[in-house]
């Protein structure tokens, strides 16, 4: 890097900090009614620019302009650094978060599970791991990939869940070659993250055996142990539609083992669609399988904005604050045993009580 | 706090219009070759069951290091023949060698199986060799419902 293009990240970088850097606030939560609703976002990315391919650079780098695009590298490794995910959490009130490895190649890049476990280091009473693991040459190398899995879940510290993405990994959900990945989550007692829907990004596969969830019931069966958290809850975010949201509904209400989460559900891009989504989960009868998340950190302010326009919906729908609290962390605390501290605990702890 | 800011985008604002003027990416510049494919779908067993044919491009190997994967999507094309003959631009840019998946839509649903609908067969054919000019390739359709990396990377 050139010295005037170190100085001018360098100065970006000032301006981001100076602009969004958060201290963890008073109390932590969402005023609802009167009470303070702790909340988890059980979905944030981490990651860095170099590991990521052309297709992923391009679609981020569309969000600046034409000239800038160099600058992207700098602003994305700092985007997605645990320093802003933490203070966009604090801006938002969220008190932990999962913090999620990848690897795909083929369309968002990779997070290695010890490059996330790096970046929680001294935080994982904020910030819970998710490892993963590689599935493109599963015909070649599974055992191994499956031995990295479940060291990284024990080894690691922090690691509370598995993720997977179906559409970004490129593998189908019904291909049983891939199960032992459930048998883990069940034996070792890891709550899995699945991508479901679609997905924006370039080289995502879109087709129902890669993002309609029904796909997954033979495991869902099998597996009755391993919990299956179906990200985006069917949300067919190319579409904007919520194209697959009925199968993930059913499978969480018929299965024990299934969860939902609504993320990116609170973005603008679904706006038109949150409504619907926050009304069908509460007629359902599923808000117990509802746990929160977002989809984050994607740009300044997004925890806040996703988190702020997500609880709009459900008030405007008719949520009680004690659904809310069940969406928001109860559900959450449930499945992993992790609780947000109380409030006038921490309080007292703060004024030397 | 929003004076610093301030003051701070000031002086951020001419030093990215500065660093405008030397902007470079960190992109490939993407490179293509006009490539045709001329091909021919068969059964591993029996006859060829009537129904639409879908494919599907690849990069055999993409990328390099740890972003170095197997099966980079190019394209997707329809045929209702098994005799089919298909020009694109495979981009050199993204990878080597070359890899046609094709299903065949037995059951006339437009979908590659779905959960209780498993009657699709599936075969790849590949070369390591980046594809020139004119390719001819042979698919042979050998298991239902399986995605292009059910067959590559081949058991060791």
């Amino acid at each position: 890097m050139t010295k005037s293009k170190a100085l001018s990240v360098a100065t970006i970088t000032a301006v981001l900090l100076a602009a969004c850097t958060s201290e963890a606030p008073e109390n932590w939560g969402v005023l609802v009614d009167d009470q303070w609703i702790p909340v988890f976002d059980l979905h944030t990315h981490t990651g860095e620019w170099d590991q990521m391919p052309p297709g992923f650079k391009n679609r981020l780098s569309e969000r600046v302009p034409r000239g800038f695009k160099w600058s992207m590298g700098g602003a994305t490794d700092w985007m997605l650094g645990t320093e802003n995910i933490l203070s966009q959490m604090n801006s938002a009130g969220i008190y932990g978060a999962g913090v999620f490895a990848l690897y795909s190649p083929h369309t968002t890049g990779n997070a290695p599970n010890e490059f996330v476990a790096e970046k929680i280091a001294g935080h994982t009473d904020r910030l819970y791991g998710f490892a993963s693991l590689r599935v493109d040459r599963w015909n070649q190398d599974s055992k191994q990939q499956l031995a990295a899995l479940e060291s990284a879940l024990t080894d690691l510290p922090g690691m509370v869940g598995i993720k997977l993405a179906h559409g970004h990994q490129q593998f189908r959900f019904d291909d049983e070659r891939f199960y032992p990945i459930y048998e883990i989550a069940g034996r070792l007692q890891k709550p899995m993250y699945l991508h479901t829907g679609t997905s924006p990004n370039p080289g995502t596969r879109f087709e129902p055996p890669y993002a309609d969830p029904l796909y997954l019931e033979d495991a869902i069966k099998r597996y009755p142990d391993a919990i299956f958290i179906l990200g985006h809850a069917g949300y067919d975010s190319k579409e904007k539609a919520l194209n697959y949201t009925d199968s993930a509904i059913y499978l969480a209400k018929n299965y024990p083992n299934v969860y939902m989460e609504p993320g990116a559900l609170g973005a603008d891009r679904a706006e038109d669609v949150i409504d619907d989504f926050v009304t069908r989960v509460k007629e359902n009868g599923v808000l117990n399988k509802v746990i929160y998340g977002s989809d984050g950190v994607q740009f300044p302010g997004y925890l806040k904005s996703h988190l702020e326009a997500y609880v709009a919906a459900m008030q405007r729908n008719g949520y009680t604050a004690d659904e809310m609290r069940a969406v928001l962390s109860g559900n959450f605390s449930r499945v992993f045993g992790i609780q947000a501290p109380d409030n006038r605990a921490v309080a007292a702890a703060a004024a030397g009580e | 706090m929003q004076n610093g800011i301030f003051d701070l985008r000031q002086l951020a604002v001419p030093a990215l219009l500065a660093m405008t003027l030397s902007a470079c990416s960190d992109m490939p510049e993407e490179k293509f070759a006009t490539v045709t494919l001329n091909g021919t779908v068969q059964m591993a067993a029996g006859p060829m069951p009537p129904g639409a044919l879908h494919f599907r491009l690849y990069n055999l190997e993409s990328l390099e290091g740890e972003l170095q994967h197997a099966l980079q999507e190019i394209e997707d094309f329809d045929s209702d023949s098994p005799v089919f003959s298909h020009t694109f631009e495979y981009p050199l840019h993204m990878g080597t060698g070359l890899a046609v998946h094709a299903w065949i839509d037995t059951d006339g649903d437009g979908i590659f199986c779905t959960p209780t609908s498993r009657l699709d067969a599936s075969g790849l054919a590949y070369t390591e060799t980046t594809p020139e000019g004119e390719v001819d390739m042979t698919i042979t359709l050998s298991a239902n419902c399986r995605a292009a990396n059910w067959f590559y990377p081949p058991m060791r």
